[in-house]
């Protein structure tokens, strides 16, 4: 092996079961194991590892990670055989360290992501994917269909949020027809903490892009929830950003906070592209998560909801 | 336990652009990780975009040809936008674009495959149509690299190690476009299957492959 240091090659975060526990993985790879010690420096926000007779390798730039635990990883390496990494994170949880042997090493910090289910804990949430079987919506330049890639879009928020003990009823599964006052009255039956509808934008104009979300101008805080949810779909899926604004189609949902989310223009060809690949969903489902997450936590709208639920 | 000797170690690097210099690039991500022996292997996108090969479509004036001719490869294909024909007509000129149609046209007669760009040339299938490459590259069409071979020597004159220019997919595809010798290519073909370059925002494309004469323990 070159050199008696270790060498830090790739830094990566995923969330993952662990002892049949939902984890956030962050994981540090190296050419040698790495003498290293970890202590959270800031209570609930921060988590220092420093990894001693070590370089970094990799590019030093903060990496966006933004799971619902953990927000950004920062690398510092200060030139005298000692790097820094820095976790951020948004809530005080347990956590462990391990090392992995191998090539390359892994050195595993493991963070609890059993608080999360607390938060959402009976929320009812009606996932509402736009349009189906006639009306296909929008269609890409080359051959999406806005009637699928929602259906898409809802399979992976459901992944993301069944875990959560997230009551999830979707408006539709399958390829079928549904008129829109039916998808309302579906959310006030079900008696919904939050309706979310799930739409691309299209437009004639081949460089329309980004994305927009539109809100329930009917019931108090969904403003503020299509702002959070806005704010963490551009971090998530770095698109442009469209704007949020009121939709007065979404008023008949009445004191239901709720949100049409557009993370794409489907007429675009790049972004019709994107819609091409599965983890892209993921991204949207993580970013509309991440928005719920702060709204119900942060808003005294998102509290009300949490009280109703106990109720 | 593995029973290979060869493990890719992926390099995370910063967003590669038309500044950057490939050759010291490699030197410097793999200094004290790559030895003589191993292989450090490049995507080939990212090589193409150090030799300015990434194009913004709006860049292109796709003529009446390129708009009639993309509508046949496969919809999830590399040239299925009038642009991407556009430059895969700048880059080996309308004839064998021509000739390659009509082989693809008999190749659908008779039930053969990959036709078009055995005739047309198989650089063409190394062009990334838009939304192929990682962000912030999504909204570029990325064509292949130029002097393949002459870089992968560079590479090696510059640290010692063996060096490749690969090509990877998500289906275990694995194509080398350059190797610095023959054996280094095998060696990549095996080891780069699960595609640690990654497909989407893990931003590794060097990867040196170790060759240990040892197996390391990998925990579970």
């Amino acid at each position: 092996m070159t050199g008696q240091l270790s060498r830090i090659t790739n830094l990566w975060s995923k969330i993952t079961v662990h002892s049949g526990h939902h984890v956030s993985r962050v994981v540090i790879e190296s050419v040698r194991p790495l003498d290293c010690r970890a202590e959270e420096t800031s209570p609930g926000r921060q988590i220092t590892l420093t990894a001693r007779h070590a370089r970094a390798n990799m590019d030093c730039q903060a990496i966006d990670v933004y799971d619902g635990l953990v927000e950004q990883v920062e690398i510092a390496d200060d030139g005298n055989d000692q790097v820094t990494i820095r976790i951020n994170i948004n809530h005080a949880v347990p956590w462990q360290m391990k090392s992995e042997p191998g090539m390359p090493g892994r050195t595993v910090l493991i963070l609890s992501r059993a608080h999360l289910p607390a938060i959402f804990q009976s929320i009812i949430l009606v996932l509402d994917p736009g349009h189906g079987g006639t009306d296909s919506g929008g269609r890409g330049p080359v051959d999406l269909l806005e009637k699928n890639v929602v259906l898409s879009m809802a399979a992976a928020l459901e992944k993301v949020f069944t875990p959560l003990n997230v009551q999830i009823h979707c408006t539709r599964r399958e390829d079928r027809e549904l008129p829109v006052r039916d998808r309302y009255d579906f959310a006030s039956r079900r008696k919904a903490h939050f309706y979310i509808g799930l739409h691309t934008h299209h437009s004639r104009d081949e460089n329309a892009a980004g994305l927009a979300v539109y809100y329930n101008p009917a019931a108090p805080g969904s403003q503020l929830l299509a702002r959070l949810a806005a704010e963490e779909l551009v971090r998530k899926i770095k698109r442009p950003f469209r704007g949020i604004s009121p939709d007065r189609q979404l008023s008949p949902l009445g004191g239901i906070p709720g949100i049409t989310v557009e993370p794409v223009a489907i007429s675009n060809w790049v972004e019709e592209g994107l819609l091409r690949n599965p983890t892209f969903y993921d991204k949207i489902a993580l970013g509309v998560f991440n928005g719920l997450r702060r709204y119900i936590i942060e808003s005294p709208y998102g509290n009300n909801a949490r009280r109703k639920q106990k109720n | 336990m593995n029973i290979t000797p060869y493990y890719p170690v992926p390099i995370r690097t910063h967003v590669i652009s038309a500044e950057d210099d490939i050759v010291e690039l490699a030197g410097r991500y793999t200094e004290g990780v790559a030895e003589p022996g191993d292989v450090i292997a490049l995507a080939e996108s990212v090589v193409a975009i150090t030799q300015q090969r990434a194009v913004l479509p709006q860049d292109v004036r796709p003529g009446l040809l390129a708009r009639f001719l993309c509508r046949f490869p496969g919809k999830h294909g590399s040239l299925a936008t009038p642009p991407a024909m556009q430059l895969a007509i700048r880059e080996v000129g309308t004839i064998r674009i021509l000739l390659g149609c009509a082989a693809a046209a008999t190749g659908r007669l008779v039930g053969k495959r990959g036709l078009f760009y055995r005739v047309a040339g198989q650089e063409l299938a190394l062009i990334d149509d838009v939304a192929g490459t990682m962000w912030p590259y999504e909204k570029h069409i990325i064509l292949g690299p130029r002097k393949p071979d002459q870089i992968v020597d560079r590479i090696r004159r510059a640290t010692g190690a063996d060096a490749v220019i690969a090509d990877v997919n998500d289906i275990k595809c694995v194509d080398i476009l350059a190797a610095s010798n023959p054996e280094s290519g095998r060696i990549a073909r095996e080891s780069l299957r699960d595609n640690p370059f990654g497909n989407d925002d893990q931003q590794t494309p060097i990867v040196v492959i170790k060759v240990l004469a040892e197996t390391p323990d990998r925990a579970a």
